[in-house]
């Protein structure tokens, strides 16, 4: 049996925007340097694949004033939430039908 | 467009998912047992010197030696809060975890409770340990449900832990323990079993780190 999934979720299933995606749904709200340092990846390498994301509607990038200046947040868009949700329920289906 | 450059076998994708999940749980398994080995080593120390002052300065008014452990109440929410603080900035998170603010409710509760019995039972005669125990049970008690719903915190030891405290207060009162001669022992056992317990969570919970 295939793992298929539907074309909205595809964009999720590549290896480095599935952590970037875990990441903003256990965190929900994450300033992109921390998110930079939490998966090891390089800024042009992470802000390429938030691009994806952000057009994809998952995740929502703004910016926002902290103590050290401006400061670019991510954050999880309600229909990314519900999509990671349903990837992960699809998931859960195939491993747990392949036993 | 959509299509992954790398296929991503399910299995993989699992492992994935499973290791970013196992990383942040580590961080805040490890800032939260911190927290708790610190309000274990503070409680008893406030009980220790409520007792102090009770048994070497009898001259004193009962509300300033009722109060002697406010200074520990205030560190242990300054540190309380600068750990919560450390982690969420670490993380790059913004600080609104609700452990946190379970975390930073012990102190004005005990405030308020200890207040409470000096101010509307002025002539009681038991002791405000016991009522302390219930508090930092009653506190223990639910953050142990509540941790009880963390994927990184399944510990029911936290809630048998919370209950049994606020269990031996119970026996303590109803015994009379906490009042007359008995009640400096009896206080000395109720802030040195309230610390272990809060020590034990934090030690269980840092090791899960």
């Amino acid at each position: 049996v295939d793992f298929r999934l539907p074309a909205d979720l595809e964009v999720v299933h590549q290896p480095v925007r599935l952590r970037i995606v875990t990441l903003l749904y256990r965190e929900r709200d994450i300033g992109f340097a921390a998110m930079r340092g939490a998966l090891d990846l390089t800024a042009g390498n992470l802000a390429s694949h938030l691009e994806r994301l952000d057009a994809a509607g998952l995740v929502d990038q703004r910016r926002t004033f902290s103590k050290d200046g401006l400061e670019a947040r991510i954050r999880l868009t309600p229909l990314g939430a519900a999509g990671f949700q349903r990837y992960l329920a699809l998931l859960r289906d195939y491993l747990a039908a392949q036993g | 467009m959509g299509q992954s450059p790398t296929p991503l076998a399910p299995l993989e994708a699992a492992r994935l998912i499973a290791d970013v999940e196992r990383a942040g749980d580590a961080a805040t398994a490890r800032t939260a047992g911190t927290i708790g080995m610190l309000w274990g080593l503070l409680l008893p120390a406030m009980v220790f010197t409520v007792t102090a002052f009770d048994f070497f300065l009898t001259d004193i008014s009962p509300l300033l030696s009722g109060f002697s452990w406010l200074p520990f109440a205030v560190g242990g929410t300054v540190l309380t809060v600068l750990l919560a603080r450390d982690r969420a900035v670490k993380l790059g998170l913004p600080f609104r975890s609700a452990a946190f603010w379970i975390a930073l409710a012990a102190a004005p509760v005990l405030l308020l409770a200890t207040a409470g019995l000096f101010a509307l039972l002025p002539d009681l005669q038991l002791g405000s340990y016991p009522l302390m125990a219930v508090v930092a049970g009653c506190y223990l008690a639910a953050r142990g449900a509540y941790l009880l719903r963390q994927p990184w915190g399944r510990q029911p030891w936290t809630l048998v832990l919370g209950l049994l405290l606020v269990a031996s207060a119970v026996v303590m009162e109803s015994v009379g323990l906490g009042a007359g001669d008995a009640g400096e022992p009896a206080a000395l056992a109720a802030g040195l079993a309230i610390g272990i317990a809060y020590f034990a969570n934090g030690v269980l919970l840092y090791r899960r780190g």
